[in-house]
């Protein structure tokens, strides 16, 4: 499998976890370009562990919690997104609102969302999700279970808020 | 309860995903970008205190030349390149917060070509280690970095060297490519992040990243 036929095949999926991960159309594609990159630089060492979705995957899921950690330990702002997320504005809604989800899973912290998106969206196990982010099964089910407690929270809140 | 919010998540995620720019010309991209860039942080530098213009050449091995034997400032190495971060000391401080970023200074002992596509050669360098600056452990450490690039010093002579080779020393910075993971791969940046030994530079390297 060439590089082109592999991008060709697997490119928009990638971007579309990129942008999953990110919200942000700017920051998908420089993230998605960059994983891509190494792997084209590395691209026998790719094919020839016969899986270059793993490998794409844990670079790519890398350098977001990198860029992420670096951002936010320099504290800078969070480059605007490009999607309008409806706020919720009625507590039934809110309850289980997809939109409303949207809005409260970009409060998540990065390792938190990743796990979540790794978990929902790309349907990896715990196993699969680990490997991506370098981490253990076991955190990768602690930070799951952290992270959809929070949801349920901040919903109850909004509907406390709301009702 | 449970069950209906983990339905709402995955229902977001593929609401957002439909929302995913276009991946029009993406291989293309890629490829342009990985020759502009060959190591990741637009490592490769081209702040040339003593690089001749316009000397790029497909590789770097084909035709072998002594190091230089001495020089000042960033590192240069092959190929043209466009850096998202311009080098100082603290921008070098805060790029060591990234996972398993590294620093030292030590002498190259090795450098061997490693397997990539021809374009974009990568090569393995290893290092008598001097002095950790952060992260690291060891007294030699090998790390991925472009080749060097064909060097002229800037007093005159006509003879043409390598940026770097076996008896250079270096103050060195980077990232692991898989931070936690062995082998963890580490990856030199350059843009200025990799730079030919001087004391006053690594008396600055000391104090910056210990603060």
């Amino acid at each position: 499998m060439s590089f082109e036929e592999y991008v060709s095949r697997q490119g928009a999926a990638l971007l579309r976890l990129a942008f999953v991960l990110t919200s942000d159309a700017h920051l998908a594609e420089d993230l998605t370009q960059s994983a891509l990159v190494d792997a084209y630089r590395h691209w026998r060492k790719v094919v020839a562990a016969a899986n270059p979705d793993r490998y794409v995957r844990r670079t790519l899921v890398n350098r977001y919690l990198s860029s992420r950690r670096v951002k936010s330990v320099a504290e800078f702002p969070l480059n605007p997104t490009d999607v309008d997320v409806a706020q919720p504005t009625d507590a039934s809604d809110a309850v289980v609102s997809a939109d409303h989800v949207r809005w409260l899973l970009r409060d998540l912290p990065p390792r938190a969302k990743t796990v979540l998106v790794l978990r929902y969206y790309a349907d990896l196990d715990d196993a699969a999700i680990a490997d991506a982010m370098g981490t253990t099964e076991s955190t990768v089910r602690a930070t799951a279970s952290r992270a959809l407690r929070a949801l349920r929270d901040a919903q109850r809140s909004t509907a406390a808020r709301e009702g | 309860m449970s069950e209906l919010l983990e339905s709402a998540v995955r229902e977001a995620f593929l609401a957002e995903s439909q929302l995913a720019p276009d991946p029009h010309g993406l291989a293309r991209t890629v490829q342009r970008r990985a020759r502009r860039r060959p190591l990741i942080l637009g490592t490769a530098g081209v702040a040339s205190l003593s690089v001749a213009a316009g000397l790029a050449i497909a590789n770097p091995f084909a035709s072998p030349r002594p190091p230089v034997a001495s020089a000042h400032g960033a590192l240069p190495v092959s190929g043209a390149q466009s850096c998202v971060e311009e080098y100082s000391p603290e921008t070098l401080k805060t790029l060591m917060q990234t996972d398993g970023a590294f620093a030292f200074d030590g002498t190259v002992t090795r450098a061997v070509p490693l397997a990539a596509l021809a374009d974009l050669p990568v090569v393995a360098v290893t290092f008598d280690v001097h002095e950790w600056f952060h992260g690291g452990a060891g007294a030699t450490t090998t790390i991925e970095m472009s080749p060097p690039a064909p060097t002229k010093h800037v007093t005159g002579e006509s003879e043409i060297f390598d940026s770097y080779g076996v008896g250079t020393r270096l103050l060195v910075s980077g990232v692991p490519r898989w931070p936690g993971h062995t082998p963890s791969e580490p990856v030199a940046w350059s843009c200025g992040f990799t730079r030919y030994y001087d004391a006053a530079t690594a008396g600055t390297w000391r104090e910056t990243l210990a603060r």
